[in-house]
């Protein structure tokens, strides 16, 4: 009876930390699309949510209205949203760059109600259930379940960090990044071209929203508002893991989607959506720097 | 001094008497040719499949004025969109009394929303015949103004429990809902009757709104092994919890509440797979498309707006129009708020032929609605409307 208790009790653990770490990853994709704009601009997209909304709805509007096939459609979406990303840092956020930092989130927050607004519009009362390419099957690791929303969350998610790993580890994009972050202008006077990186970065991080939103639309179905969870859930993310930090976000996400699961299989299920907020107010006060963050030291 | 205190006392009288008059006949929202009609409901928000239920009512109201209205006046239905949001549906109710002058409101979808509504409205004294959000503080205690023509939220968690427990053997009842006001409308009832019948939920879970994974609320309530759950949901949460019940296998039957069309979750799911074992609470004599409910079932088909999809929520909300037309009528042409109101009081025994049951009013009892059923499928993958586990209702 014992021995059998402790099995469930281990296979409910296992449980919740594999079905944490899929949930996670949707988070550490936020987290890690936020990262990318905030690394090269110093912005906080607090309208990224939004921009995952719209890359979700792009697929459906391709595949369903313009037939379309998945995949061209999936492609032709998050280079859409590129361009949309490039777009909104060339007409939006260039010009009140010299501005606080304040007008720039307000920005951002601005482009994602107007997005969210024009989806509105169109599919205001409709919850639409996403096109998937997968069949939904179930997979045993003994008393485990996964699905396949699961693994192929996981495996992309997996796939796109490693690909942004390359991108800043392994090329130049990595160091002009780092020298944009610490001086624009210093960048500026080595012969970087700070607005187009400035704009290739938007665009990178719009593109990953797209990213984003095809990976979580089948889970919670398209609608406009779909992505407002999702998006506090990043920030929170961004914030464990660090401002700035590419692994940081990676693995706040990682860490946020467990700890919810956790929280909410041994604490208490009402627990599990104040997880964020904790997490958010707990490492701004103990370790501002979130676990992978730095201090950033001003020389005077 | 005498004439003039008398003059004084008759010039008082005169008033009083006029303004009294002028409050025994509001006529607010009234014209010679039309009566404003206002249907406040969410059209846009994750909860705006319940924005159905307002097409619903608009319709029967479009129904009538194609059938020259009531009385010489046709309606002339606004529409405002709380969103389900507190805030908004406070701003949707001022706007319908102030700015759009309605006779009457008759909607109300969202409980937590329609009960921020309240005190706005009653304080206004314009008649709400509330018509589809179910919380039973709406219009109990009783407000004069504000009628009941649904079953609220008391009938239905009693009658979700009475069902868990018309299954043989049911002794182990737990409840997964969301923690606040709408939910709690549902759980005490439910939880009443149950310790009346000597039971205690074996557990208690919550899914928050917006959540999209429930395997923390599954794996939990898998543990408790329960014999029957009773689901207090909204639907965008209500499908995520079904789709993980339905991934980690939990193999228990569920009754859910009001907080969802079943056919708009089937659909959420992408089909009937994770809705086997499950049932809902359902509001109709029969299944929409049934024959018993043909008549009206066209009707709201017809005068929906173009592109609107039919659904059970459709009618959610129909009934209480009907109910509110055929007051109308027996006013004849002198209408106004207070004859109304009295008319409503007078209600007894109404068949909407769409309701479970009848509609009954008093002064002292403004829940109007008390019958309900329970939708889901049978063994044979046909969907039924029960009265007790296993017994139908047609």
């Amino acid at each position: 009876m014992r021995a059998g208790t402790a099995r469930s009790g281990e296979s409910m653990l296992a449980q919740l930390v594999l079905s944490g770490i899929s949930q996670g990853c949707l988070y550490a994709l936020v987290a890690l699309a936020m990262t990318v704009v905030y690394r090269a601009t110093t912005v906080v997209n607090f309208g990224h949510g939004d921009l995952l909304m719209a890359g979700a709805f792009a697929v459906y509007v391709l595949v369903i209205f313009a037939k379309v096939p998945f995949i061209p459609a999936a492609l032709l979406a998050i280079g859409l949203l590129f361009a949309t990303g490039v777009g909104i840092q060339h007409w939006l956020i260039r010009p009140i760059l010299r501005g606080p930092h304040l007008s720039l989130a307000m920005m951002a927050i601005a482009v994602g109600y107007f997005l969210r607004g024009v989806a509105r519009v169109f599919w205001g009362r409709e919850v639409l259930p996403f096109p998937k390419i997968y069949p939904d099957k179930s997979f045993f690791l003994g008393s485990v379940v996964l699905n396949s929303s699961d693994l192929v969350i996981t495996g992309s998610a997996i796939a796109l960090f490693f690909l942004l790993w390359l991108l800043f580890a392994v090329t130049p994009v990595g160091k002009t990044a780092q020298a944009v972050f610490q001086s624009q202008r210093g960048a500026a006077l080595v012969g970087i071209n700070v607005g187009a990186f400035h704009g290739a970065m938007w665009g990178l991080g719009a593109a990953m929203a797209a990213v984003g939103g095809i990976l979580i639309a089948p889970v919670t179905l398209l609608y406009p508002d779909m992505s407002a969870s999702t998006l506090i859930r990043g920030f929170a993310a961004m914030t464990l893991g660090g401002f700035g930090s590419f692994p940081g976000a990676v693995i706040g996400g990682l860490l946020l989607g467990v700890m919810e699961m956790l929280v909410g299989g041994y604490v208490g299920s009402r627990f599990i959506d104040i997880t964020a907020y904790l997490v958010i107010i707990l490492v701004l006060l103990v370790r501002p720097v979130g676990l992978f963050g730095r201090q950033v030291v001003v020389r005077v | 001094m005498t004439n003039s205190i008398r003059r004084s006392a008759l010039v008082i009288l005169a008033v009083t008497g006029l303004a009294a008059t002028a409050q025994a006949a509001d006529t607010t929202g009234i014209t010679d040719t039309t009566i404003e009609i206002g249907i406040p409901g969410p059209m846009t928000g994750p909860n705006s499949s319940f924005g159905a239920a307002v097409y619903g009512v608009q319709s029967i109201y479009r129904y009538f004025n194609d059938q020259g209205g009531v009385n010489g006046r046709k309606f002339d239905v606004i529409i405002g969109d709380t969103a389900c949001n507190e805030a908004k549906g406070v701003a949707v109710a001022k706007k319908l009394i102030s700015q759009d002058k309605v006779f009457l409101i008759n909607g109300g979808v969202c409980s937590g929303v329609a009960l921020a509504m309240k005190p706005v409205i009653e304080e206004a004294g314009v008649p709400w015949v509330v018509s589809t959000a179910a919380n039973q503080h709406i219009s109990s205690p009783v407000v004069p103004t504000i009628f009941h023509a649904i079953q609220t939220s008391f009938d239905m968690g009693v009658s979700m429990a009475k069902f868990a427990i018309s299954k043989p053997e049911v002794k182990r009842i737990a409840i997964i809902e969301h923690t606040n006001e709408w939910s709690k409308g549902y759980r005490d009832p439910a939880v009443e009757y149950l310790k009346g019948k000597g039971l205690e939920p074996v557990a208690e879970v919550t899914l928050e709104r917006g959540q999209t994974d429930a395997t923390a609320q599954v794996l939990k309530l898998k543990d408790v092994k329960p014999d029957f759950i009773l689901v207090i949901l909204y639907e965008p949460e209500l499908a995520v919890f079904l789709r993980d019940a339905h991934k980690y296998a939990l193999g228990v039957p569920m009754v859910g509440s009001l907080g969802a069309d079943f056919q708009s979750t089937q659909n959420r799911l992408g089909g009937p797979d994770a809705m086997k074992g499950f049932y809902m609470g359902f509001l109709y004599k029969a299944l929409i498309d049934s024959p018993r409910m043909k008549k009206w079932h066209d009707i709201v088909a017809k005068y929906l707006p173009q592109g609107e999809k039919l659904t059970d929520y459709s009618f959610y909300g129909a009934g209480s129009a009907i109910a509110v037309v055929d007051v109308l009528k027996s006013l004849g042409r002198d209408v106004s708020r207070e004859r109304f109101v009295e008319a409503m009081n007078k209600l007894h025994d109404f068949d909407t032929e769409i309701l479970a049951g009848t509609l009954s009013f008093s002064p002292t009892n403004h829940l109007g609605a008390q019958d309900l059923y329970t939708i889901g499928y049978d063994d044979a993958g046909k969907l039924s409307v029960y009265s007790a586990w296993g017994k139908k209702a047609e």
